[in-house]
């Protein structure tokens, strides 16, 4: 990789808000953009922190949300108790595939994909790995883009019940699931949100200094051990 | 780099490599050259386009809000509900965060980003057009406000889910999709392409224009 230099190497930070790159305006307890006067943080403060944290919830309320009925249906003939994963069955088996598919894909892959791929994310900035940077970055790119489909089956849900509520044919009510399964998707987007990628670029020119420090201490040895090694 | 504009250096969001933004093509994307990020459309100053795309989107939005997005015929008896409507039935059920979350990201944050949008274009417009330039009140606090409120504002799945929805009710009743969810699906374009085009970046430069000439 061709040396580069970024913003925090010069000292200098991106303002979020009005996108200015600037030395912030250091004050008692906070540094502001000298333009636009918002808050300025070279990196996401506490980004690793704040990202496990929400991780972690986000994996203990995974199992709730798929384990426990997500919508109870009362019709004449019973009541009928839908998890996720079976009101997905119900879809296909009456012959909407693609409509089960992309429930299957909001529901069950999205929300588990970003929880596995910020863990990743998050353990590869910890062991500062300079492996498919690139690549890394793209991920959480990906993992932005997609996070927000989950929301799909909290809408179904809301719309479901709001409209087959008290009537006299059936009547559609949200099951425990419900509200584990919305703080799942409120958590993953949280963890994405308070991910900084920037740190993974870091750990690569922290370790790029090293090894020009490495070099220039090779370096400046004395000309006899050199030759002492070389036959 | 003492003769770049201090508007043309460049951070790049995603993993903070330094750079000079090349004058803008008119067309194509500018990318990171370090990490491949979209860092700028290719265009500049279509602030008027901005503006006419942010005043459709409102007028959809307020049709969206209006109109009756799904109806259900259940024996005889004829049911309609709204977004904020399918909301406020919800809280009924006993699981009253569900109902806020739909409400800000399908209802409230849509509407705040529109309405910033809106502020901020025209407002600029105005003033660029009218004699006395001037500074344009709570540009800050419109710019802080689209920032947030576009990565919370869900529309494009709201309108899957309400496609979802409709489906899944199908064995239970007659359903008829209102006029809102075709409105919905028009605002999910424009909503998608605004999103796009805007970009405060390029507001700034010309809001401290207008200030320093009056």
């Amino acid at each position: 990789m061709s040396r580069s230099v970024s913003a925090r190497q010069m000292g200098l930070a991106r303002c979020d808000v009005c996108a200015l790159v600037c030395r912030p305006l250091i004050g008692r307890r906070e540094a502001t953009c000298p333009r636009c006067g918002s808050l300025v943080h070279s990196r996401k403060p506490q980004s690793l922190a704040r990202t496990w944290a929400f991780l972690i919830s986000g994996y203990i309320l995974y199992i709730p949300a798929n384990i426990l009925p997500m919508l109870d249906t009362q019709t004449f003939f019973g009541v009928q108790r839908d998890t996720i994963f079976s009101g997905i069955v119900y879809l296909w088996k009456g012959g909407s595939w693609g409509l089960a598919l992309i429930v299957f894909c909001a529901s069950i892959a999205v929300p588990l994909i970003k929880l596995l791929s910020l863990t990743m994310l998050a353990i590869s900035v910890q062991q500062r790995s300079i492996k498919s940077l690139y690549a890394r970055t793209r991920l959480c790119r990906v993992v932005d883009f997609i996070g927000r489909w989950s929301m799909l089956d909290v809408y179904v849900l809301v719309l479901l019940s709001a409209l087959v509520q008290n009537r006299a044919v059936a009547q559609i009510s949200p099951g425990p699931a419900a509200i584990a399964f919305a703080s799942v998707v409120v958590l993953t987007l949280l963890a994405a949100r308070s991910f900084d990628p920037r740190l993974m670029w870091d750990a690569a020119e922290e370790r790029a200094a090293s090894q020009d420090r490495a070099a220039e201490k090779r370096q400046e040895r004395p000309a006899a051990i050199q030759t002492a090694g070389s036959r | 780099m003492s003769d770049v504009h201090i508007d043309r250096l460049y951070a790049c969001p995603e993993c903070d490599a330094l750079q000079v933004l090349p004058e803008a093509p008119h067309a194509g994307r500018i990318v990171c050259w370090r990490c491949g990020t979209w860092l700028a459309a290719g265009h500049r100053d279509r602030l008027d386009q901005v503006f006419a795309l942010a005043l459709a989107a409102m007028v959809l939005f307020l049709i969206v809000n209006a109109a009756a997005l799904i109806q259900l015929n259940l024996q005889g008896e004829v049911v309609t509900t709204t977004i904020a409507g399918a909301a406020e039935a919800f809280w009924s059920l006993g699981v009253e965060p569900i109902s806020i979350l739909v409400l800000t990201t399908a209802v409230i944050f849509p509407g705040i980003y529109l309405a910033a949008v809106l502020y901020l274009t025209g407002g600029l417009l105005w003033i660029e057009r009218s004699a006395k330039p001037r500074d344009l009140p709570y540009a800050l606090l419109a710019l802080h406000m689209t920032q947030h409120a576009q990565s919370w504002s869900m529309l494009e799945v709201f309108l899957m889910g309400a496609l979802v929805s409709v489906v899944r009710l199908q064995p239970v009743s007659v359903v008829v999709p209102g006029a809102a969810l075709w409105a919905l699906g028009a605002l999910v374009l424009l909503f998608a392409t605004l999103t796009t085009t805007f970009h405060p970046r390029e507001l700034w430069p010309r809001l401290e224009r207008a200030a320093a000439s009056s």
